[in-house]
């Protein structure tokens, strides 16, 4: 490109970088990627026995308190930080990946086509998310791949809805038609013309799906069927150090109880943002 | 890959059937299009159109409104609307077969050898895509260049559209571009692969006064600097007479004059362009001349003059058969009393 169109990409990276530090959703979401990138590189092994007395209250040297096998809960709740947000992003990137296009073909050709994808979308989510995760995880037993395999599956409806119908009036405009007379091809037209068209609503959907995942995540593990102890996952470390609540050992399942809110809140904020700010 | 392109005079639109098929650019014959099952619920909006666009020629297609003209259009792009159930006659696109043949073949047709502008330049480019992009696109699509020379061609196309600062201009996106410059880029990119045939939709309605005049002159000035073509879609006959050589004069799905712009439009020969001539002059004294009534929805086959309801000249046998279009001296015209 030109010097002049380099120094306006130099303008457009300042501005965005000026608004993502002003911006406190923005810093919450880049905080939570980092701690879950590097954070376990700075905390204690989260299987580390009797790291302190068990069921020791926080303290300075321990920030989060210890739990009922005296692991200490600050870095397990660091370490779970790696997993909720690695399966949660791994399950909705699979959902997008397969319900989008399938979304876009939809809207696309119509017909049959159409009203079968929808018809079998529709029957899918007839059932509660959580009930029909509950039902495959039951079938499929509770492995971590099976996890996001399940987590996805339940999303891809949502996926292939939304983009049907974000795709929907884009197909009757103006500039696919003129792409048509200009002799490109359909599957050229969906990728270069129709998709970039509705990424925003995409991304947007992409954040709040993370959090749904994380929810449904933790929801699992809190009844069992999802990670066992002792693996450091927020929703099991809740169910965990529920049954403490009641003696008055409080830490131990509130700061996982809060990360789990943390991260939902941040995500379906930055979902908010983004469908507001174009 | 334009070198071998014939310019000749512009041909008579009533003597194309001794043409050499060589040089038929398009020639549209007994042109119908049926929307819905056949029956008595179904729409037919074009019932048998002729129509001829030669080489180096300028025809306008005039006509108010649900009169067909973007469906003509529609058809010779074979892009009519997949409800369009049944379509019957010929479109001949350099000898080549529109009606009928599979997508393919069409797709290797459009842009290449036809191409088209619309009424809404800034709807007619991708607002996530940069201009200069889009063209390189379609320039890619249909030609075997790089990346680079794609680039650097829509530039020079946009240059010559008369787009000031193209270089920078080519990487901006259609919001940044004004009403009167997008009409310039969707023509840059109609041109873009030396189409021999140009179909331009209505495409000054979208912009004031002013603009139109030089969007008008630059299509003219492009077209015939390319030796293409041009197939001008509109309801003011004040702009064919300006731009065009030939004229079609469409009305209910049917052609009823067609022949030169200046032998037609000087002395009209069907009832129809002639009332179409006067409200349109009628501007200038005080009055305001309309023709009466609308076009008629067109639901079954024609049997009678689709005009003769609003004709001043009706006559009863009028309502009798369908006037067919027949060649008077030097044009073609559709009306028993001719």
């Amino acid at each position: 490109m030109t010097a002049t169109a380099s120094d306006a990409d130099r303008g457009r990276v300042t501005s965005a970088l000026r608004t993502i530090v002003r911006t406190p959703v923005y810093l919450a979401f880049i905080a939570l990627v980092l701690i879950a990138l590097v954070g376990p590189l700075f905390v204690r092994d989260p299987l580390e026995l009797g790291v302190g007395p068990t069921l020791a209250p926080p303290s300075r040297d321990l920030w989060f308190g210890t739990d009922q096998f005296g692991m200490d809960i600050f870095a397990r709740v660091v370490h779970a930080a790696r997993l909720d947000l690695g399966v949660a992003f791994v399950a909705a990137g699979i959902a997008v990946v397969i319900g989008m296009p399938l979304g876009a073909l939809a809207a696309y050709r119509g017909g049959a086509f159409d009203t079968f994808l929808l018809r079998v979308a529709e029957s899918f989510q007839a059932f509660p998310t959580l009930l029909l995760a509950m039902g495959i995880v039951a079938a499929l037993g509770p492995s971590i791949p099976n996890l996001i395999l399940i987590i996805a599956a339940v999303n891809i409806p949502v996926y292939l809805r939304l983009t049907r119908s974000a795709v929907l009036p884009l197909v009757q405009s103006d500039f696919v038609l003129a792409a048509r007379c200009a002799g490109q091809g359909d599957s050229k037209i969906l990728r270069r013309h129709v998709l970039p068209n509705v990424s925003e609503v995409i991304v947007a959907q992409f954040s709040v799906n993370c959090a749904w995942a994380i929810q449904i995540l933790a929801a699992l593990s809190f009844i069992g069927l999802g990670v066992r102890l002792p693996t450091p996952e927020w929703g099991a470390m809740v169910r965990g150090g529920a049954d403490y609540i009641t003696y008055g050992q409080w830490w131990v399942a509130l700061f996982p109880g809060l990360a789990i809110v943390f991260t939902i809140l941040t995500l379906n904020q930055l979902a908010e943002r983004v469908r507001s700010s174009t | 890959m334009s070198g071998d392109r014939f310019v000749g005079a512009p041909q008579q639109l009533g003597s194309s059937r001794a043409l050499d098929p060589r040089q038929d650019l398009l020639r549209v014959r007994d042109l119908s299009v049926y929307i819905g099952r056949g029956g008595e619920t179904a729409v037919m909006p074009l019932q048998g159109v002729d129509l001829d666009v030669h080489r180096g020629s300028r025809v306008g297609l005039v006509g108010e409104s649900g009169s067909g003209k973007s469906l003509t259009a529609a058809a010779i792009l074979g892009m009519l609307p997949a409800r369009a159930e049944t379509v019957t006659g010929s479109i001949r696109l350099l000898g080549e077969e529109i009606v009928g043949a599979t997508e393919r073949r069409l797709q290797r047709l459009r842009g290449s050898h036809v191409a088209i502008m619309f009424q809404n330049p800034k709807a007619s480019l991708n607002p996530v895509l940069t201009v200069g992009g889009q063209i390189a696109e379609v320039i890619r699509v249909h030609e075997d260049v790089s990346r680079r020379e794609s680039r650097q061609r829509a530039i020079d196309l946009l240059d010559q559209m008369g787009i000031p600062d193209a270089k920078r201009r080519a990487g901006d996106y259609v919001h940044q571009y004004s009403g009167g410059m997008a009409q310039r880029a969707a023509l840059a990119m109609a041109l873009s692969c030396r189409p021999d045939l140009l179909i331009a939709d209505e495409p000054t309605s979208g912009l004031d006064a002013t603009l139109q005049q030089q969007v008008l002159e630059l299509v003219v000035e492009q077209v015939e600097r390319r030796g293409a073509s041009l197939l001008l879609i509109t309801h003011d006959i004040g702009i064919v007479e300006q731009t065009c050589d030939q004229v079609a004069v469409l009305y209910a799905g049917r052609v009823m004059e067609s022949g030169t712009a200046a032998a037609v439009l000087s002395s009209p020969a069907n009832p129809y362009t002639r009332e179409l001539l006067r409200a349109y002059r009628s501007v200038e004294p005080r009055r305001m001349n309309t023709i009466p009534g609308t076009v008629p929805a067109l639901h079954g086959v024609l049997d009678a003059c689709p005009f003769a309801e609003r004709c001043p000249d009706a006559v009863p046998e009028c309502s009798d058969r369908l006037p067919l279009l027949q060649e008077r001296d030097d044009r073609r015209v559709a009306c028993i009393r001719v």
